[in-house]
């Protein structure tokens, strides 16, 4: 089953529209929740008046900041303790964001719910609000005081201090960068910036809440990890232990953008307060304005190199806007630092310092890439300008450079890289693209220069030390299995890849195979879908269970068929002895150990704790057009290069590139993020905020190129996170490549690419061809 | 969303100019795409779908189409096919069929919309603008003057044997022009339309001399730019635009010469 290109195992249901969304699956009578919002950037809630709203027929409840345990908390559902700043509660008395939720009515009706928001009065202390990251830390104007923060220092230096409105600090050297940068021929420096950017999941985020019959609050949620909601949703109500069940159905989309719980707990506070099934569904504004972002940034890169173009030294310094609260900031930082910069192998030095500011704007968190983005963009855009000043081939100077299988480098886990195929990669690409005939740019007519560029990333497959997750598998009385996995498919084709990892472990067809996924009353613990951990930390959970289960079914043929246990097999249908003298139908199998003759259901266990984080690997390469009197770029062809270890499955491997590559073009050329003077977002429609459509596009071609991660499930790593990586950097190197023209802040519009090809002119500088 | 305390489909147009004169508030509803985008509140909406609005019709002064004609009606109409009309399909080719479905002529001209790129191929086009009770006027006098509350009941196409050509630019495929232009020449002569400005569409009337007297195509572009005025919004800046008008208007006419 491995490399097999399998369907989504849920894939022709979801086409067909069979209902299998949280929406669909909400109870009848269900209280519909709305949420009054802060118009205000940055205020202090001094009073609210909700007797109107309460007394409009059809009104439930009104719930405010009064209702709920004001101890700091962190909305970020990852770790435990959480490195991220705790600086939030489920419904606040100071609001730090336009859009910040204030109440939450529900009522008989979305109208009515509707309708009560209007009629409930507050009263804000307005407080003036920190709009720009660039300028928030240490302004004077902190918008945190002691009480309403709490870090887990103990555990994560995270560099939280709040009165100089600094969210958070990564700092990380290797060797003297001083010393080494000074002794450098070139060093190349540059500025880089993107804005935030929105998730835009096509289903948003969405959870409904009833209390079963022994009064455990049950939510269903579009989430990213039901035990770090379980947990949170508990602990952000003050409920005891054991109160709080949930459960994951279909995800339509979520790119880390679900990896916070923003709406769990604003239902289950209405049914524990009203007994009544309660559900929210965000509207697509509410999702822009109220949810998280990723994290917008500023970042300095100063490249040393010799005049051979080996890069002897990385410096880095970046800035982040975490926006209002902190949850991921650190994290983001961290995977800044680590993900990105053992790409290249050479460095004598390297030095990352990074932070996150507060800022009263939506706060920033998860996002595909989790700061690997950032760091690629900026750190490749001055590789990119270091080839161009040397008027050295890029992708030249990149195999000069880039790290191989089995060396080391000092920010890797465990250090020693133990499966790349970049430079294959790198050279297959150049192939497919045609780079050496299109390098660096031609003259198509009067008015269109064509080019090519490229760009190189890496990643983490889970998060070393940290990821746990566990799987069991019940051997059943009919022969066939149940795999229990908390993991969360987010509409990836997760659950498809494990039962593929678990029908080649277990040597039966995927149809004798049931998955039972994202029940936290049901399926063992898993840390949830975020870090590109499915098919790698979970698929070791996974194909651990499955050996077990199996070597338990041998050991029980063992003892009924008096042979040694490691003389048995099991063969698609049957358990048979490997010599071919035995060979029991496994239904007939089964039902004797488990009925009748025997009792015992087998039950096979594998947890597994991620000791590293194997990079995988993508090389982008893209052609396009500038006009060069309008600055408009038309994509001809982007290149995927990928390497993610053995392909499990390559038709949804593919997709995940196409669709990574998809997004990473998004943030590349057409989105951007508006607020007016007051911090209130302006692009907050699918109207203003654009995402590729289909006619954006060029013909993506994607190929793996796999290398074998000896710590992986059959040789897998992992690819969700950085198929996203390369488009920023090949499309700027193309345009560089085009016109001359360095451009560091996303998006790359018309206007900045003709502003730059007239700024040149200006200062006398000629287009390059 | 769109809130409204009442909804009426006449079927006579006298009843929905007294509905429309009644209230303030009282809203023409056409396609209503764009404003069930925004947050307006009415009291009674007016739909116009039941007043037979939707007819096209070649008549010996022009091509008469009903207010209430969709994009899609308007696209597929053969007679429209042709130059210099096929600007009308070009303008719009880059919506979806269910977008063009919905959206009306007569919407589009009665919301002035700033970046609509049919407004200024229609403009190009020297259309007329006919509304119930103010009647015939043409549609750069519609757009270039507040208007009383009224009905558009049909938009009129000059006859006209001539070439017409569009140029844009967009930041995205599907987004709203940054800028557009739409230049056509006739028997009547040259029409040089710029919209996108972010201001609604106009014509260049300095271009439009020049090019009579004869001059080139870069000089009246050039023309063009300095007697409009530009601004800027979110998707670019005024300096943009009025950087790349006179390229748009040049390439539009060189490619109507051509």
């Amino acid at each position: 089953m491995i490399r097999q290109p399998i369907d989504k195992i849920d894939g022709m249901a979801a086409v067909m529209g069979k209902p299998m969304y949280v929406d669909d699956l909400k109870p009848e009578h269900c209280l519909f929740v709305k949420v009054l919002r802060s118009p205000h950037a940055y205020a202090e809630v001094l009073h609210i008046n909700a007797e109107k709203a309460l007394a409009l027929p059809g009104v439930a409840c009104v719930l405010t900041h009064e209702d709920v345990p004001q101890k700091p908390m962190t909305f970020a559902a990852e770790a435990s303790p959480e490195g991220s700043p705790h600086d939030r509660t489920v419904l606040e008395r100071i609001v730090r964001f336009v859009d910040e939720p204030v109440a939450v009515v529900a009522a008989e009706t979305e109208a009515i719910a509707e309708q009560a928001l209007g009629l409930i009065d507050v009263t804000y202390r307005v407080m003036e609000p920190n709009l720009d990251f660039e300028t928030a830390i240490d302004n004077g104007n902190p918008i945190y005081t002691k009480e309403q923060v709490f870090n887990h220092w103990d555990v994560w230096d995270n560099g939280n201090d709040f009165a100089i409105n600094r969210c958070a600090r990564k700092h990380r050297t290797f060797g003297d960068i001083q010393k080494t940068l000074a002794e450098c021929d070139i060093v190349m420096e540059g500025t880089f910036r993107a804005p935030a950017q929105a998730h835009a999941m096509m289903e948003t985020h969405r959870a409904f809440c009833y209390k079963d019959m022994r009064g455990k609050l049950v939510i269903y949620s579009s989430a990213q990890s039901i035990f770090h909601v379980q947990r949170l949703v508990t602990e952000g109500l003050g409920l005891p232990p054991n109160s709080v069940r949930v459960i994951k159905p279909k995800v339509g989309g979520a790119f880390g953008g679900k990896n916070s719980i923003f709406i769990e707990p604003l239902v289950a506070l209405v049914t524990h307060k009203t007994g009544r099934p309660a559900v929210l569904n965000l509207t697509r504004q509410e999702c822009f304005t109220s949810t998280n972002t990723r994290h917008a940034f500023r970042c300095t890169v100063k490249l040393g190199a010799d005049r051979e173009g080996v890069i002897k030294g990385i410096d880095v310094d970046m800035l982040t806007n975490a926006g209002a609260h902190g949850e991921h900031s650190f994290d983001v930082l961290q995977v800044a630092c680590n993900n990105t910069l053992p790409i290249y192998g050479k460095v004598e030095a390297l030095h990352f310092w990074g932070q996150a500011a507060y800022t009263n704007t939506v706060p920033a968190g998860a996002f595909r890439g989790f700061g690997g983005p950032q760091s690629t963009f900026s750190i490749e855009g001055a590789v990119s300008d270091l080839a161009y000043h040397l008027k050295m081939d890029p992708c030249e100077l990149r195999l000069k450079n880039i790290i191989h299988e089995n060396e080391k480098h000092p920010f890797v886990a465990g250090e020693v890289i133990r499966s790349c195929s970049l430079d294959r990669m790198i050279l297959r690409g150049k192939e497919m693209i045609g780079w050496d005939a299109k390098y660096p740019c031609r003259r198509v007519d009067d008015h269109t220069i064509r080019a090519v560029g490229m760009s190189i990333a890496m990643h983490g497959s889970g998060i070393w030390g940290l990821d746990s997750v566990n799987a069991t598998v019940n051997f059943n009385y009919d022969g066939c299995f149940t795999l229990f996995v908390g993991a969360c498919d987010l509409g990836t084709g997760g659950d498809t890849v494990l039962l593929q990892i678990a029908s080649e472990t277990l040597g039966v067809p995927v149809e004798r195979i049931n998955i039972v996924v994202s029940d936290s009353d049901v399926t063992p613990y898993d840390k949830g879908a975020y870090a590109s951990s499915t098919t790698y930390v979970t698929g070791n959970a996974v194909k651990i269970a499955c050996e077990d289960v199996r070597k338990k079914m041998f050991e029980a043929a063992a003892k009924l068929y008096e042979r040694p246990a490691e003389d048995f097999a099991i063969d698609a249908d049957f358990v048979r002895t490997k010599d071919g003298a035995l060979q029991i139908p496994i239904l007939t199998f089964a039902e004797t150990i488990c009925r009748f003759i025997g009792v015992t259901q087998l039950v096979g266990v594998g947890g597994w704790k991620c000791p590293v984080s194997p990079p995988p690997y993508a090389a982008g390469f893209v052609e396009l057009d500038v006009d060069t009197q309008t600055g408009a770029i038309k994509l001809l062809d982007y290149v995927e290069l990928v390497d993610c270890g053995t392909v499990i499955n390559p038709k949804l491997a593919r997709i995940q590139a196409e669709g990574g590559v998809a997004q990473g073009i998004g943030y590349t050329l057409y989105e951007d993020v508006h607020y007016n003077q007051k911090g209130k977002m302006l692009t907050d429609s699918l109207i203003q905020y654009r995402i590729p459509t289909e006619m954006d596009l060029p013909r993506i071609q994607t190929e793996f190129i796999e290398s074998y991660e000896p710590s992986g499930p059959y040789g897998a790593k992992s690819m969700g996170e950085v198929v996203f990586h390369t488009p920023a950097a090949a499309i700027r190197e193309a345009v560089l490549h085009a016109t001359g023209v360095h451009i560091n802040t996303l998006p790359i519009t018309p206007e900045k690419v003709l502003m730059g090809i007239l700024e040149n002119e200006s200062k006398g500088g000629e287009l390059p061809c | 969303m769109l809130k409204l305390e009442s909804f009426i489909q006449p079927r006579d147009i006298n009843e929905a100019y007294a509905l429309l004169q009644q209230r303030a508030d009282n809203l023409l509803l056409a396609g209503c795409t764009l404003s069930k985008m925004g947050h307006k509140q009415g009291h009674t909406g007016i739909d116009l779908s039941l007043l037979g609005l939707d007819g096209i019709e070649q008549q010996a002064d022009g091509v008469h189409i009903g207010a209430m004609v969709n994009l899609r009606a308007l696209e597929a109409y053969p007679a429209l096919a042709r130059p210099p009309y096929a600007i009308l399909a070009q303008s719009v080719a880059h919506f979806g069929t269910q977008l063009k479905q919905a959206i009306t002529v007569g919407g589009t001209v009665a919301a002035k919309f700033g970046p609509s790129d049919l407004l200024t191929a229609l403009l190009a086009l020297d259309a007329q603008v006919v509304c119930y009770q103010a009647g015939r006027q043409s549609l750069s006098a519609y757009l270039g003057q507040a208007q009383p509350r009224d009905i558009i009941t049909e938009i009129v196409l000059p006859p006209s044997t001539g070439r017409a050509a569009l140029q844009q630019v967009r930041n995205e495929y599907a987004d709203f022009a940054v800028l557009n232009t739409a230049v056509c020449r006739d028997e009547r002569g040259w029409r040089v339309a710029v919209g996108g400005r972010p201001g609604v569409a106009a014509l260049c009337r300095q271009a439009m001399q020049a090019l009579a007297q004869g001059a080139s195509a870069q000089e009246a572009a050039a023309s063009a730019a300095a007697e409009l005025t530009f601004g800027s919004n979110m998707r670019a800046s005024a300096a943009y635009r009025k950087t790349i008008c006179p390229v748009l208007v040049r390439r539009a006419i060189e490619e109507v010469q051509a």
